[in-house]
This record gives structure tokens, sequence and C-alpha cells, in this order.
């Protein structure tokens, strides 16, 4: 029976991290800060409140800080209410200055719904304020004071938070609460913030205990207990009432107000209420009066001197001996210690051996649930609230309930999680092993997080006709790489400005330290012999302003010799080499491009399983691609949001260096982004494949030593090509789906996409919307397919090999029209296509539209194929400018260009004149050269609109070369172009924009 | 400059002067005809020049669709029908964003001479919509092919007008329409042409503009007692038009030395026959943009990177890659290295200067224009209605016999209109009066209609 309901609890809910989800729906976003301009400035001299909310916020690694809002008279409050929404406004006031009541009370009338709190300036204040406590209490929801502490604010913040969220999170997460029964504003402004920093320090910590990942701490932090704060007697046991099964504790003072009066033991009469209901409930008496802790040992309660000096330590004490944040302590029936269990581990193995009246004694106390709830396991410990001891068959059916509780905890733990590897750990596929410490790196934080994610979906039935799953993973963490680095003196190769194959023959001759050569012997021994991709996972490799893919190296290994010697050796060298490709030339190069230094880098290392199976001496996925939640090139109906999936057959390599891959947007699979013509002339030729023909191979020479490129007709007689090409049948000028038909294959997945043999677009889309949303930006996956059954389930399998920001090349750029100044502006277009940011360029290939002749745009193509080829001879770009549709095939409509002709243009713009109007192209002539290259592709329509083209800036630029109406113009500084991909719109400027300047010394 | 073709096309400017491109194309077609209708009154008599820019009807209609999304779409849809004297209407049918009626008349006034040119019996005419078939699903462009078809299958019919395929329309949107077509009229008939093999479509498609080329090739070199037997031969391209020339030329006993693709070109001195024509098509699947694979198949050729084939010493040039790809001073090289004939295959691969060394060296050189030489592929949408009518399908070597005769036909109808007109073997002014002729004779005969 209580097996059962337990399950029935949980199908509830997948997991706690789901609840974690529903906890603490009103978070602060904005504060309105109302203060006179020199209390704002006592605010900065202090520390920048921000900057106070923004420090406590990322130390405890909460999310989303607030944004404070800085105002100093009425007017501005009520005129920021009106534009904006706050969540908290707060007033700091002197009781003195008139017209704050006034000022509470027209913003209350403005923002009704509004807490607004007042904070007095100093203790002087709050004596002043006695005379008119009604009053203020009426026109404000809380009054605090500053004592000099900025933490106050976090504490303000917290509280309000806690009022408003109390009701929800005790009902949906069993959050526990502590009540706190304090009337000194005083003493409450001091002591909350202390009883913050602690609750969150301790849920913090525990959390790391716990080693949940980065987000699920984030998230368990909004299962710390909440404070409610009652000023008078009645107030505090109408709290004891509502939370009753969640009140944690209860911290009091002694005397407030009972019945109307100041009563002198108030406090120990709640206690003793409250101990009438529940006699195990933890309780705090405090008192500025260090002699009425007898009181309080007298009714059973703890006692805090308010005026210690060591009153954050002893509430410390409270929490971690009372409040279950700190060890278990197993006691027997007369409240003795006779064991104690600091983790999950231990707390399981001595559930086995306490004497049975231990386990009576602290189920019958709700010891358990409280103890594991402190750890973030809310579901547990509400699920064992549930019960009480008579629910158990006997004391015996308890132990057993109790075990399995501790190990369906670990279990759950253990999903989604990087896991030690030990000879104890099973080698499945549940886990990531970590088989060095330090940081995961880049891909590595990837890898580990994208595990998380999984195990928190419910995938199979979300996706039922698919497995979806990472590759067994395991990840050397950058400890490794530090004092791999540090022992063999390897810095000395920088200063030395040593050549690429001097590094690489430097690094092989060092050694890997023992403790990860055995790692590495148990990782390998304990899984079958399948190839492995050692990929480099540098710390910086997942930055998003400086793309960092393909710099360093990754390698596939066989891993199909016999003898485990030799497949241990290959793996050594390729860890070896991927940490050499930290200090290659191209590495220096780019960082001293970026302005980093090398050594700021960190590399750990990934190894991971290749996804794919084995055909013959090859080994391949059918299918491997990279999926975009934002599409910067969006056709027909499709938009930006609904993303863009690029895919090929073979290793993900040939995707990634941008080969002739098939492009789809997930939400519409049926649509053909290029007519089959089209299709035919850009379709996948080779692909790329491990060789497992070798069992030697040579990774001194580079990435590629253990693939083969091989054409496509040998994945036909792979049998791998099925479902993944048609036919292009030369005679009636079409597609013909299937590969029965002689002719040439066209690899467009028909199959797949349009036959729907395998969902692919339905996985990509759902995976891209739930990673979008988990990430909270664009995002960017790798993955590849196996289309063969699993011979466990029958499915076919999709592998999610990578998750990443998506890279914009440029960063994100954001052009608004209203913000430009038309005097800066060559160009300026909301008809465009590219992302990004071109820089560098000064080269201006353009069609003078004076003088321009329709007729003759063969002739133009001609000088224009001319031109190009001395810019392809010399290795330069250049923005091309030309009237009607680039590339058309009717030299009337445009001038009758193929690629090549124009191959090093890397801005592409075409405009209309008033008697030369062709509908925009955007590029789709060339489209897979526009998208796969990212070339801008701009549009100045006519009439102009909102558009702008300055011809007479052009025409007084040097020119260097004119005939007929081609010119070429080279500018004496390049121009600046950006391409603001979400709005369609981009803008080249006539020079580069100066940085901006920077701010004074003493501001910085 | 003939007045009488000045006063036509100002006529047509000053009635529809936004008709840019038609009006191009009627100055370009119109001039060349000047020594005609200066020689023949009856033409401005009978005001032909007139009659010819007018097409006999321009059917404009609406396309509603609805797209995968549910949502409503509408297209302009259009159909030509320009002049039928010789023959039912006939022309392609193009699907691109750019098209426009004045886009259809530039086009349907073109094919009126293209066709009349091959000597079989079809009438010029151009249909299309601005639909873009990018970016479609297979439903949408089916659906939207249905109805555009619900409203031309009216003004169509085997016997009225029979559209074929063109930009945008391949088999898949021709299986559509005609699909479309048979149900509305109840009837399977030859209403389309380019359709596929088992419903209809003719074979030797691909290689027919290819195979003609040789073949008026092979007659213009016979006007110098010439053939192609024994002749090494330069072809430009390795695409269909490429592949069926080379098939030809070496049928016919030439030895072909070059192909050629956007990466530069091949040279093989042994020749390109049997097996490695077989192995263009194979190029073709390996990569459609490069001719380099070949090398590395055949010992002994050469590829020549980022060059064209017409810097070799050849007798017969076979332009069928691109536009614009032999300029002047390519020109000028073929004749000094001893080369006899310029065919092209291609739409007008050679540039205007080329070509005008050609034609005031055609004493040297013979030079045939496209729109005379690659006449092929027109030709064999002709045999396809043909073998519609007859309810037969030819063999391959059926449709090549035939499309031999023709191309001999061309050939000699373009000849004797440059002599009958004191241009003698200059095919440009042979090409565009013999076309003319035959329409503007047919349009006599049947009276003012």
């Amino acid at each position: 029976m209580i097996s059962n309901e337990f399950n029935e609890i949980f199908r509830k809910y997948a997991s706690d991290k789901e609840i974690f989800h529903d906890l603490m729906p009103l978070r602060t976003r904005e504060i309105l800060l109302v203060a006179p301009a020199f209390d704002a400035f006592t605010l900065e001299q202090d520390g920048l409140l921000t900057e106070i909310l923004f420090d406590g916020y990322y130390q405890l690694n909460m999310s989303n800080p607030p944004r404070v809002t800085n105002v100093s008279t009425l007017e501005e409050a009520i005129e920021k209410c009106s534009s904006r929404h706050f969540d908290l406004i707060i007033v700091m006031s002197r009781l003195g200055q008139g017209g704050h009541v006034e000022l509470s009370k027209a913003l209350r009338k403005s923002a009704p719904r509004i807490p607004i709190y007042l904070l007095l300036n100093d203790n002087v204040e709050v004596g002043a304020m006695d005379r008119r406590r009604q009053e203020l209490h009426r026109n404000y929801d809380q009054i605090f004071v500053w004592n000099g502490n900025p933490e106050i604010f976090m504490a303000m913040v917290k509280f309000m938070e806690d009022r408003a969220n109390v009701e929800n999170d005790t009902a949906v997460g069993f959050t526990r609460v502590i009540l706190l029964v304090e009337d000194s504003i005083r003493y409450y402004s001091r002591y909350l913030p202390i009883l913050y920093a602690e609750i969150l320090k301790q849920t913090t910590r525990l959390a790391k205990e716990h080693s949940l990942d980065g987000m699920t701490r984030t998230l368990a932090m909004r299962v710390r207990p909440k404070v409610i704060l009652a000023t008078t007697y009645e107030e505090a046991m109408a709290f004891c009432d509502r939370y009753r099964d969640c009140l944690l504790c209860i911290i009091t003072d002694r005397k407030y107000p009972k019945d109307g009066q100041l009563d002198r033991e108030a406090g120990i009469k709640l206690i003793k209420a409250a101990k009438d209901r529940n006699p195990h409930l933890p309780t705090l008496l405090q008192s500025s009066d260090p002699f009425k802790a007898s009181w309080a040992a007298a009714i059973n309660s703890h006692f805090l001197n308010k005026n210690s000096y060591t009153l954050g330590a002893e509430l410390s004490s409270f929490f971690y001996d009372s409040l279950g944040f700190g060890d278990f302590v197993f006691r027997d029936q007369h409240g003795a210690e006779i064991a104690r269990a600091t983790d999950m581990e231990d707390l399981k193995a001595k559930l086995r051996t306490v004497p049975v009246e231990s386990l009576v004694y602290h189920a019958s106390r709700n010891h358990f649930s409280a103890w594991i709830m402190a750890r973030g396991e809310v579901q547990v410990a509400k699920v064992l609230a549930k019960f009480r001891l008579s629910d158990y068959r006997d004391t015996e059916e308890l132990r057993t309930f109790l075990i399995n509780v501790g190990d369906y905890v670990q279990r759950m733990r253990n999903l989604g999680k990087v896991v030690p590897l030990t000879e104890a750990t099973p080698a499945d596929e549940v886990n990531v092993l970590r088989l060095a410490p330090g940081s995961m790196g880049g891909k590595g934080r990837g890898v580990a997080y994208t595990h998380s994610l999984l195990s928190r979906l419910d995938l199979d039935n979300l996706l039922p006709e698919a497995n979806i799953r990472i590759p067994r993973s395991a990840i050397i963490g950058t400890e490794e790489f530090t004092s791999f680095i540090n022992r063999h003196e390897l810095r000395r190769l920088l200063e030395d400005d040593a050549n690429d194959d001097e590094i690489k023959r430097t690094f092989l001759a060092g050694s890997l330290s023992p403790e990860l050569t055995a790692k590495l012997r148990l990782f390998l021994a304990k899984r079958a012999k399948v190839p492995l991709a050692v990929r480099s996972s540098g710390l910086l490799e997942d930055s998003l302003s400086h793309p960092f893919a393909g710099l360093y190296n990754t390698f596939f290994l066989p891993n199909n010799d016999p003898d485990p010697a030799v497949c241990e050796a290959q793996l050594t060298e390729a860890i070896k080499l991927v940490y050499a490709s930290v200090y290659s030339k191209a590495a220096r190069s780019y960082f001293q491009a970026i302005d980093y230094k090398i050594e700021e880098e960190q590399m750990a290392i990934l190894i991971q399983d290749v996804t794919g199976q084995r055909f013959g001496d090859h080994f391949y996925p059918h299918i491997s691609g990279v999926g975009q939640s934002f599409n910067y090139y969006p056709v027909a109906y499709t938009q930006p949001q609904d993303g863009i999936a690029n895919i090929a057959v073979g290793l993900g390599k040939y995707v990634v260096e941008g080969g002739r891959t098939y492009r789809f947007a997930p939400p519409y699979p049926q649509m053909d982004i290029l007519s089959p013509r089209e299709q035919l002339r850009t379709t996948q030729k080779q692909f790329y494949a491990l060789d497992m023909s070798r069992t030697s191979v040579d990774l001194f020479s580079g990435e590629d030593a253990t693939l083969v490129s091989l054409d496509i007709q040998q994945a036909e007689l792979d049998g791998a090509l099925q479902h993944c090409a048609s036919v292009w049948d030369n005679n009636d000028d079409r597609i013909r789906d299937g590969l029965d038909h002689p002719g040439p294959r066209i690899v467009n997945f028909r199959n797949i996409l349009k036959y729907d043999q395998f969902p692919l677009a339905k996985i990509l889309q759902h995976l891209l919307e739930l990673i979008r949303d988990a990430m909270e930006t664009p995002v960017e996956i790798e993955f590849a397919v196996n289309l063969d059954k699993d011979p466990l389930n029958g499915k076919p399998t999709f592998t999610l090999l990578q998750i990443k920001h998506q890279l914009l090349d440029s960063g994100e750029v954001n052009l608004s029209a209203d913000a430009l100044d038309p005097a800066d502006l060559f160009l300026f277009s909301e008809r465009c296509v590219g992302n990004g940011v071109v820089e560098g360029l000064r080269d201006i290939v353009w069609v003078d539209p004076e003088g321009f002749d329709k007729f003759e745009t063969p002739a133009l193509a001609l000088q224009l194929e001319q031109l190009n080829d001395r810019f392809r001879a010399e290795g330069g770009k250049y923005v091309l400018l030309g009237p009607g549709r680039w590339g058309s095939n009717d030299r009337h409509l445009g001038i009758p260009i193929t690629w090549s002709m124009i191959s090093c243009a890397q801005v592409i713009v075409e405009y209309a004149m008033a008697n030369f109007q062709a509908d925009a192209s955007l590029g789709s002539h060339f489209f897979h050269n526009v998208t796969s290259l990212n070339i801008g592709y701009f549009t100045v329509p006519y009439p102009r609109g909102t558009s702008l083209l300055d011809w007479d800036w052009l025409r007084q630029q040097p020119e260097i070369w004119r005939s007929g109406g081609l010119v070429h113009t080279r500018l004496g500084e390049p121009v600046h172009i950006v391409m603001d991909g979400r709005r369609s719109a981009s803008a080249i400027f006539k020079v580069t924009p100066p940085p901006l300047p920077l701010e004074p010394e003493e501001f910085q | 400059m003939s007045q009488y073709v000045n006063e036509v096309l100002e006529g047509l400017k000053k009635k529809a002067p936004w008709e840019s491109l038609f009006i191009q194309a009627a100055t370009e077609i119109l001039h060349s005809l000047a020594p005609v209708l200066e020689k023949e009154p009856k033409y401005k008599k009978n005001a032909i020049l007139e009659r010819l820019v007018e097409p006999e009807r321009a059917i404009g209609f609406r396309v509603p669709w609805v797209d995968d999304k549910g949502q409503i779409r509408i297209n302009p849809g259009w159909r030509v029908q320009f002049n039928s004297a010789i023959g039912p209407y006939k022309g392609g049918i193009r699907f691109h964003p750019n098209v426009t009626l004045d886009t259809l008349k530039f086009l349907g006034f073109e094919q009126i001479f293209k066709n009349s040119l091959t000597g079989l019996p079809m009438g010029g005419g151009k249909g299309g919509s601005n639909f873009d078939p990018n970016g479609k699903s297979d439903s949408e462009v089916m659906r939207f092919c249905q109805s555009f078809m619900m409203e031309l299958f009216r003004h169509i019919g085997p016997n009225t007008d029979v559209p074929a395929g063109d930009i945008g329309v391949g088999g898949r949107e021709v299986g559509y329409m005609f699909g479309m077509y048979k149900k509305l009229a109840n009837e399977f008939t030859g209403v389309l042409t380019g359709k596929g093999q088992y419903w209809g479509g003719s074979l030797v498609r691909p290689e027919a503009t290819g195979y003609g080329v040789v073949y008026f090739a092979e007659e213009a070199l016979k006007t110098k007692g010439n053939s192609i037997q024994g002749k090494k031969v330069a072809v430009s391209g390795f695409g269909n038009v490429a592949w069926g020339a080379v098939t030809k030329a070496t049928q016919l006993g030439g030895k072909v030395v070059t192909i050629s693709g956007p990466d530069g070109y091949i040279y093989d001195a042994d020749g390109i026959s049997g097996e490695k024509i077989a192995y263009m098509e194979e190029m073709l699947r390996i990569d459609r943009m490069s001719v380099a694979p070949y090398v590395a198949k055949f010992k002994g050729a050469q590829f020549l990177a980022g060059k064209r084939p017409w810097e070799q010493k050849v007798d017969v040039a076979l332009p069928c890659a691109i536009q614009n790809e032999l300029n002047l001073d390519e020109a000028k090289g073929l004749l000094a290295n001893g080369c006899k004939a310029v065919i092209e295959g291609a739409n007008m691969p050679s540039t205007l200067d080329a070509v005008e060394f050609f034609q005031a060296n055609g004493d040297k050189i013979l030079f045939s224009p496209g729109k005379a030489s690659n006449a092929g592929g027109v030709a064999t949408s002709g045999l396809e209605m043909s073998q519609n009518s007859m309810r037969l399908g030819w063999t391959a070597e059926e449709v090549d016999a035939r499309l031999h005769q023709i191309m001999i036909n061309i050939h000699k109808s373009c000849v004797d209109a440059a002599a009958r007109f004191g241009t003698p073997g200059n095919y440009v002014n042979g090409a565009n009066i013999a076309g003319f002729l035959k329409v503007a004779d047919s349009m006599i005969d049947q009276g003012l209609v």
C-alpha cells in the first residue's frame, strides 16, 4: 500500500527538478528605489545597490538578479510606474522630510498591487516613528531601517518574495517555513539579513555537497525554507495553524503584543502552544537578556542572546544541529546519540544497523523527512512526511522502506550526472564519467548539461519512435592539462616560438599522470571495443563572443586492435596531441588576434563513443547534422524562430566543415528549400567514415589520419543510402523517390523527411525548442542518427552529440533605423539576409547606375568575371553592387553571372532603379553559397522607402578601375558592415565607428 | 534600317512602354528582317509585323491555392497564345518569381520563330506565373499546378495549344498539370510535352540538343565539302548538351578532344569516346561543378584549370556550356588555329563581338548561332506531339532519325534564306529570316484572321 502511494505521488512529477520549476513563481525582476539625492549618494558610497544584489545573487548561484531603477522625486516615481512594471518599490526617506506618506499614497494609487516598503534612514527614525506607526503601516507594506548594512536590500527582496510565494511553495513543493516573531523594526532589520544569509549558505552548501549541476543547483535554491514575519502573538498563532505541516521552526522574541498589550512572556506562550501541537518542533527563543536562557530550557527550546557577538555562528549551529542541515544524528528513545550519518550513503548504511527504537524515535518526529528536505529532495520528503508510524505493518517494514527511499534518492541523483570512474562504476550509458578532476571545459560542460537535460525530459513518451541519447562519454578535467604542462615545463615552447611539429613531438614525449593512465586503462577495460572520439574541451570553447570551433584537434580512434595496450597507447597519444593543439600556430595566432593570452586557456578532454555502425571496413552513422534554433536565412513562410537543420550522410565532420548538406526547416520537412534542379546541382557527393581496416594509425599526421573520404556510391553499396537519397531522372527531368531508378543520386533524405521513415524533423523540432527554452538563448546542436534498429527495443537511435549557444559569426547585432545617422551610412536596407559584422573590406565593385545600359548586362558579366579572377589571385574580398537580380538566367533582369564569376564577393547588393526593377532574389540563385559562406545579401528597393544608398559619397571615393559601367573603388578606410539577422536589416557605415570612449580612470 | 520596322516599333513603344523586355526582343528580331521587308512589300501591305507583335490571345487568370499551413495564396497566371499560323501554339510554361506578362510576351514572340525554324507544325506561345517552386513542398507544388490547370485547361488542347516545361517547370510540374487536365477534359491526349516516359513522353530528350548541334555542324561542313569524319572537335561543358554532342560527333567519326566545366577543361588527345563518354555521366554524378576527376580516371588526358578549350588547335568548336563562354580573343585564336566551324549548342555562348568577328570572317569559318543549331530540343518536343497524335512511341533510333532530318531541314532553310536575301553563308540572318518567312507567308495564305 505504501509503495503504491509512493509511486503514485512520484508519477505526478517526473522528478524534483520539475517541482523546482514550479516553486517561487514570483521572483523580483524590477525594483523601483525612490531615494532623495543625498541618500542615493550614501548608497553609492556603500557600494552600488545593483552590485550588491548582483554579487548576492551570483555568490549564491541564483539566477536573474533584479534590476534597480533609481528615482528621486514623486513625479519621476509615478512616471516610471506608469511606463513599466515593478515588483517592489522601496521608499527611502526621513520622517522629518515631509511628503513621503503622500508619496506612498500616490504610488499606491498608481500601482495598487505592488508592495511598497519604507526604509528609514537610521535608528533614530525608528523612535520618532512610534507616534505615526499606524499611519505608516497603513501606507507601507513593511518598514525597515537602514543600519549601514547594504545586505538589508537583499533581505528585503527575499522577504518580499517569500511573502508572495509561501502559499504556493508550501502547497506545491512542501517547502518548509521558518516563523520569525519579532516586533522591533530595528531588530528584524538587523536580523533578517543574518537569517537569510544563513539559510542561503546552508542550502548552497548542501547543493554543492551533493554535486548538483549548475542549473539544478540554481533551481534547488528555490526549495530553501521561506521566512514569514509576525509581530504579534495572534498573528504568529495564525501562521502556526496555516503552515502547521510545513513549519520547520519558530524563532521568536520574548516580548511583543498579545491581546493588544505588550506581553513580556508572549514568546514563551507561543512556544508552549506550538509544542502542544507538535512536541518535536524546533524552537529558538531570543532575548536581549541572557538570563532568560533558563526560561527557554524549561520549555525545551533553544535560546539565543540577541546581543551576542557570535549571533551568526550560534544561528548556524541551530540550523546545523536542529533543522536537519547537518549530520543525521541517530538517537535512542532517550535522546542519546548512538550513531551519526554524514551523507545519504552513510545514512543508508546506518539504517541497516541502528536499533529499531531509534528509527521509531526519528520517524515519529519527522526527522528523516526534514533531513532529506534540507537536501533538496522535496518529493521524497513530502512522501515521507505523509506517513505515520501506524501506516507501517511493523518496524521492519519501516526500516526496509527507509532504505528503499535512500536507494531511490541516490539513483535519481546519479541520473544525468557526471560521476567519477571507479572499479565499482557500472559501464552503462546512464552516466558521464569523470577520469580526472578540474573543469570540464566548454564541450564537456555541454555534454554534462545535455546528459542532465535528457534525463529530465520524458522523451520516451514525447518521441516514442526513437531512442534519444547522448554517446557514452568520459571527461578528463583540466587539472591533468595544467599538471602535464607544468610537469614537463612546456610553456617554454611558447617563448621559443616552436613550430607545430616540434610542439607535437615535445608533447608526445611527455607522460600523463599515473592516476589518469590507470583510469584510462580501467575505462578501456570496462567497455566494448567501439571507436572513440577524443575531443578538445577548452575552457573558452563555448565562449559566445569568440568562436573556437575547429581551432583545436579532435581525433577518431578505431580502437580495434586486439592488444589492449595498443588501444591504450593510441588513446594516450590522441590526448597528448589534443593538448599540443592548444600551443599550435593556428591557436596562438587566433589568441593573439582576439587579444587573449594562450596561458588563459586550459584544456579538458572529452572521450566519446563514435556514433555509427560498421559497414565493412568503414564506420559511420547514416545521418549526421547540425540543428540551429534560429535561422538567419528563412525562406517562403518559414520564420527565423523555426530554426534550420543541415544533414548529410556519414560522419559529422562533413557537415561542420560546410559540405554539401541537405537543408530543411524542422517544422516543415515537406518543404524543399531548393528546386529539384538545384538539389541535383548541390547534392552531397562524398562523405567521411572512420577507416577500420588499419589497426595502427599515425595520429601525428593530423586529425584526418583515421578518416577516409568516400564517394557517396559507397554508402549505397553499404546499404546506408536507402532512406537517404532519391534519383535524378534525366530523361523526365525530375526527381524519382527511392533508389530503384538508374541515374545520379540526390541525397535529400526523402524517405525520412517526406515519408516519415524516421521522425527526424519531429525530434529536431522538439529538441531545439526544449533546449532553446532551457538555455534561454538560440542554440545549436550536433547530432547523428543510426537508422538500424537497436536490438534491445527495435528503435532507431538519435544521438545528441553537442549542445552549444548558437554562435554568431560576429556577435548578435541590433540595428534600428531610428538610431542611425544617415550621414554615417553608405547603405541601409531592411530587406537583407545574413547576420553579424563584416569588417576590413575596402574594395567596392559596383555597376554605376548612371549610364547603365540594361542591354549590356552580358558584357558586364564578363568584365566582372575578370575582376573577380584578380581578387581570387590576390585572396581579396569585396562588396558587390549591381542593378536587378544577380545570377538571373534572364539577362534583362540583371547581370547574368554564375557564382564562380563573383565568388570573392563577401557582401552582395542588388539595387533597383526607377527604370530597372526586379523583385528581390535575396540570393536565392546562390542559396547554398550564401548560406554556407555567411554572405551578406542586401536588396535596396526602388522607391527607397526606409532604405538608403549614397551614390554621391561612393563617386567621391578613389576609383582604381572603371570600364563602361563597371567600377572598382578602393577606399582609404574599410567600411563597417552590420547585418541584423533578426530584423533582416543591414547597414554599411562609411567608416568603422571609433571605439567607445573609455571611462575616466577614476570611474572604472 | 527599314522605316516599316521603325514605325511598328514606335507603335509598340507608344502602346505599352512598360513592356521593355518585349520591345527589346521585337527590336532585335524585326531589325534582322529588314532585308526581307525591303525586298518584299507584301509583308508591309498585309501588316504582317503589326499582326506578328500582337498576340492572337493573351489570357490572364487568378491561381488560388492553399499552402501547407492552410493559408490561401494567390498568384497571377498567364498564357500568351502568340501565333498559330503554322500549327497549334507551342511553348513552355515558366514558374519563376520574375515572370510578368511582359516576360511571357518576350519569350512567346521569340518562340514563334524558333518553332518555325524546325519545320514542324508548331505555332508560338508561352505561359507561366510568378510562383516560385523554391521553398515549396511537393503538395504545395501539386496544388498550385492543379489550380493553374483548372483555368488553363479550357484554353489548350492537342490541336489548339500544347504547353511544355520551362524554368521552374520540370517533369514533376508537367505531371501534376497533365493529371488535372486529364481529369477536367476527361481525355488522355498529348496536351503537354515533357511528359514522363510511361505516359506519353519521348525518348532522346536529354541528348537531343547535342545530337542536333552535331547534325547541324555536319550539314554546315558539307557546304564546304567537308564532314565531321576525322575532324578534331572541341566541345565545352559536360552536361546534357555536351554529352549529346560528344556522343553524336564520335558516332559520326569525329575525334572530340575537349570537354569543360566551371573549374577548367580536359584535353584528351586520344579522343573522348566509348567508356569515356559513359564516364561523363558518372562525372555529373560525382560533382556537377568539376571535370577534374576525368584525368584521374584516364591517364594521358590533361586538366587545364581555369581555362577554356578554345585555345586548342581544332577543326570544329561546339560551345555547349553557358552564355558568353567564347570571347573575341578566343574567336581570333580559333580562326588562327585553323578552326573551320563554330556551331553553338548553348544559348548565346559567343560574346557579341565574337559573333561579329565570325560573321566578318564568314568566308574562312562557318558560324551558326544557337537559335539555329540548338533547335534539336524544341524539335523533340514536336516529335513528342507527333508520337502522341499517332498513339505511338518511337524507339530512340526512330526519334534520332527524325531529329536528324529536322536538323537537315533547319540547316537548309537557313542557307536558302540567307542566300535569297543577299547574305549567303550567314546563318544568323538565315535563321531569323527562315523562321519569319514560313510564318509570314502562312499568315498571308490564311487571310486576315
